[in-house]
């Protein structure tokens, strides 16, 4: 129930804090250290990817209406650091993880991407 | 004949408990030190020591490690700088970045073979210890000096103990329960006795203040490989030596040729230098190599004045 709380709680942080780091691409100089992040959010992308592409997190999109195509466009507008949250949950999964593991991840990560549609609420999205 | 009984009931349950015990004294074997620890048998480093105040071990090791470098490694100020009141406690990450914000360089120490690589090459270690369980851990930062026995003792600078020795066994078990986090904070041209390239890019990149030199060291040190030259460019960019930055992105490019960032920047610099030719054709080859980027799409455009590839 606490980690219910805490999930809603997350969700909701997450989902008024998404617009103000939208990055602001300039055309500029690439720096070591951007170069460095850039990478690291790409395999991070790839980590919560790579779980949708399950068959037991198929169904669970298929069900949804949800296109992992619709999830890669809202982790393109996560901060860097609500992303590793979510890549964090995807890493938790046990490799070859039990089927309701993957559903429960798969759906987590969706009501934290807004996604389930149960959350019209937020007109921010 | 209750006595007999008794007898045979205390033979029995020394029968069950031998195993019992043996299965209990197996799960906790000695870990040996490794291997490189024979030679030499011994090794201390000179390194200054700092008694640590209620809860303040991060602040106390990472004053040795700057004291160390021959930087002020103020206890009191470091407090303000590196501990968390509400947490009672200084991050990890906060030490490294300390030490970096000094233009040292902070590389992970992650195994034993390494720390005791890195105390034979004259090197310090500061480890993290959760000296409790796994699940109610106690952590601490310790610096360790050295070792002795082959190994078998390692010498620490920890908490108000200066120089104190501990079985291997069990500073490794305190260690392993964190993870086995440690790091050394190096001067410039210094590279740590264990290093790779990958973790050099990770360790340097985020240094703001007197890269250069770090850079120049893990280019020498790795001349083959085109990211840690593409650091080095871009440290001389940001040092205003642009004609040094051109040929360093030049040769990182021929390198990496893959590495988008590299051509996307050795175009500003043969702008720079007044070859907006060489500048089109470069921003255009990361273009090509990385379609999606939003920093190269507007890199197209303000190099080709908006007429693209």
């Amino acid at each position: 129930m606490k980690k219910q709380i805490t999930g809603v709680l997350t969700a909701f942080v997450m989902l008024f804090t998404q617009g103000l780091f939208v990055p602001a691409a300039q055309a500029a100089m690439v720096t070591t250290d951007g170069m460095v992040a850039n990478e690291q959010r790409a395999a991070m992308e790839q980590k919560v990817m790579r779980l949708m592409e399950q068959d037991a997190a198929a169904k669970v999109l298929a069900q949804n209406g949800v296109t992992p195509d619709d999830v890669q466009k809202r982790l393109g507008r996560l901060s860097n650091q609500e992303l590793q949250k979510l890549a964090t949950k995807a890493d938790q999964m046990p490799a070859g993880g039990s089927v309701l593991g993957v559903v429960l991840a798969v759906i987590l990560i969706l009501v934290l991407l807004d996604l389930l549609g149960a959350t019209d609420v937020f007109p921010a999205i | 004949m209750t006595t007999l009984k008794k007898g045979g009931g205390r033979a029995a349950a020394a029968l069950f408990l031998a195993p019992l015990l043996a299965l209990m004294l197996s799960a906790c074997q000695t870990l040996p030190p490794p291997q490189r620890a024979d030679s030499p048998p011994r090794q201390t480093l000179d390194v200054p020591f700092i008694a640590q105040d209620a809860y303040q071990c991060g602040p106390a090791a990472l004053g040795m490690m700057l004291q160390w470098n021959g930087l002020p490694g103020d206890k009191e100020e470091l407090v303000h700088e590196v501990w968390l009141p509400e947490r009672q406690g200084a991050l990890g990450i906060e030490l490294k970045a300390a030490g970096r914000a000094r233009g040292l360089l902070p590389y992970p120490v992650e195994t034993p073979d390494a720390l005791f690589s890195e105390i034979q090459a004259g090197h310090p270690v500061l480890v993290l210890q959760n000296l409790a369980l796994k699940r109610w851990p106690v952590w601490h930062f310790a610096v360790v000096i050295g070792y002795r026995d082959n190994g078998e003792r390692i010498i620490l600078h920890s908490g108000t103990d200066e120089a104190t020795s501990s079985h291997w066994n069990r500073f490794v078990r305190t260690w392993a329960r964190a993870d086995y986090w440690g790091f050394v904070l190096l001067p410039p041209g210094e590279l740590p006795a264990r290093v790779e390239p990958e973790p050099l890019l990770r360790a340097l990149a985020p240094m703001q203040i007197d890269a250069l030199p770090h850079w120049r060291a893990a280019v020498a040190r790795f001349p083959d490989n085109g990211r840690l030259r593409f650091g080095l460019a871009n440290a001389l960019w940001a040092a205003q030596r642009q004609q040094e930055a051109l040929d360093a992105y030049q040769r990182t490019v021929a390198l990496a040729p893959d590495l988008a960032p590299a051509w996307n920047n050795l175009a500003y610099a043969l702008r720079r230098a007044g070859d907006d030719r060489g500048a089109r054709e470069a921003v255009c080859r990361a273009s090509e190599l990385a379609p999606d980027s939003d920093n190269i799409k507007d890199s197209v455009a303000d190099i080709t004045d908006g007429n693209g590839c």
